[in-house]
């Protein structure tokens, strides 16, 4: 069995029937990006590690809960990631009683990225949408990238990004929705026809 | 705070963004829960939330966090792991899992095997040796080591528990009640060799004021005592034991396990009734 051949489904599929080799797979497949998706919540490599593993062995135990009629598996997998990292986040600043952990968004500018790092395994898969995602951004003003940026990092509400930026909560829901309104275009428009 | 269809969609980005409040965030999921069309307009936002995720920079994780996924698959599956000192990675044993399927781990061409046709003989046979002794210690495997680890509260227990797990001298004891509490039972995997083991115990009850649910390793000599045991409120108690070590030099034959009801301010021994037990001593 060749699974590298296999699409995100199809691996799931397997899943169902406990094949770890098909979770193997997905782990090579998607296993930096959801590293790299926890590491810029948590800020930490160490938290970021155990946030990964729980993510994938969440997978492994629970497959049944991918959908593929919600839509795609890295999708559903990186809401999961970003999801588990947000609440590691809230749950190591309630330990430290404060905010200590900045905001990622706030360091530096995630979107887009150009480093097309050598990893076969997830180039073959999503190369395509990291092209069409970084076209997509491009076209979007900067005060909208950093409020979904601050969101969905951040784990920041819209009034707490208001409240950060200084500004009206409805001008910040606005930027939001436009934003997100933008880059869904945009995607529609570039995207191939979904393959995986 | 009642939402309708219009506003739904409104909040759809927001919500895929996780940037709602509570109040919001709790009216939307009221509304997409009955709402069909609005469930797939959440979806949409979903897909291209993620996009965000997809465009950030990627950073390198370790093989050594792979390793830690598979071997917790693996646990998590039953499938019960060979020491390392014999396949170093957790990858190796997974490979003898695919290369049943009739696959080479490596990524080997069609044409390179054709032309080491023998070379493939050899390692299908070994495969197959290998694959028999991977069936037999999944038919071996103790499905209460998973269950142990399933019940582990976080991930830095889970890990705890894989690395007892997987120690080649693992054993496991199922702890009976006792008549102190009738309904209770437990079980303990338990390194002999390391000192080191994981206890879990169900439908204890409450423990009364000013003590604590004590676990014992009983030795002919000696009971040493393994710590005592986190409760919750439905009775479930676990407990990692690392690196045990009594007052005695030697001592003696190795018993059993116990669990005993001890006060909380401490004891010197086992002083309480024994609550559950491995033997009767």
């Amino acid at each position: 069995m060749d699974y590298t051949s296999l699409r995100d489904d199809e691996l799931m599929d397997r899943l169902r029937g406990r094949d770890l080799g098909a979770f193997e797979a997905l782990y090579d497949r998607y296993g930096d990006l959801v590293y790299s998706v926890s590491l810029r919540v948590v800020g930490d490599t160490y938290v970021a590690e155990d946030v990964t593993q729980d993510v994938f062995l969440r997978v492994w135990r629970r497959p049944e809960q991918f959908d593929l009629s919600r839509g795609r598996f890295i999708t559903w997998l990186l809401s999961v990631a970003r999801n588990r990292s947000i609440d590691q986040r809230r749950s190591q600043s309630r330990r430290m009683r404060h905010e200590a952990v900045p905001a990622p968004a706030e360091e530096e500018d995630a979107l887009p990225s150009d480093d097309d790092r050598d990893d076969p395994a997830l180039a073959t898969v999503i190369a395509d949408d990291r092209a069409a995602v970084r076209v997509a951004l491009q076209v979007l003003p900067p005060e909208q990238k950093l409020a979904i940026q601050l969101a969905y990092f951040g784990g920041m509400t819209q009034q707490e990004i208001a409240n950060k930026l200084g500004q009206p909560l409805g001008t910040v829901k606005t930027r939001i929705r436009l934003g997100m309104q933008k880059m869904r275009v945009v995607l529609q428009e570039r995207r191939a026809p979904e393959g995986r | 705070m009642r939402m309708d269809c219009e506003a739904a969609r409104e909040h759809a980005d927001a919500a895929a963004l996780g940037a709602l409040d509570h109040d919001e965030r709790r009216a939307f999921e009221q509304h997409v829960a009955g709402c069909r069309e609005c469930t797939a307009v959440l979806d949409a936002a979903r897909e291209t939330a993620s996009s965000v995720a997809i465009a950030a920079p990627l950073a390198a994780s370790s093989a050594a966090l792979k390793s830690r996924v598979m071997a917790s698959a693996a646990v998590l599956n039953g499938v019960r792991h060979v020491p390392q000192v014999r396949w170093p990675t957790i990858a190796a044993a997974a490979a003898v899992v695919v290369a049943v399927g009739g696959l080479t781990w490596g990524g080997i061409t069609q044409a390179r095997l054709n032309d080491e046709q023998q070379a493939r003989d050899a390692a299908e046979a070994r495969v197959s040796a290998q694959s028999q002794e991977l069936a037999e210690m999944r038919a071996s495997f103790d499905e209460s080591a998973a269950r142990t680890l399933e019940l582990a509260g976080t991930v830095d227990q889970q890990n705890q528990v894989i690395d007892i797990v997987l120690r080649p001298d693992v054993t496991k004891t199922e702890l009976s009640a006792t008549g102190a509490a009738p309904g209770a039972t437990g079980r303990c995997i338990w390194s002999r060799t390391q000192g080191i083991g994981a206890v879990v115990a169900e439908n204890l009850p409450p423990a009364p004021e000013g003590t604590a649910y004590e676990m014992w390793i009983i030795y002919e000599k000696e009971w040493i005592s393994g710590g005592t045991l986190s409760v919750d409120r439905e009775g479930y108690g676990r407990l990692i034991v690392r690196k045990v070590s009594g007052r005695e030099a030697d001592p003696g034959r190795f018993v059993g396990f116990a669990i005993t009801l001890e006060p909380l301010d401490g004891s010197f021994g086992r002083t309480g009734d024994m609550v559950l037990a491995s033997t009767r001593p």
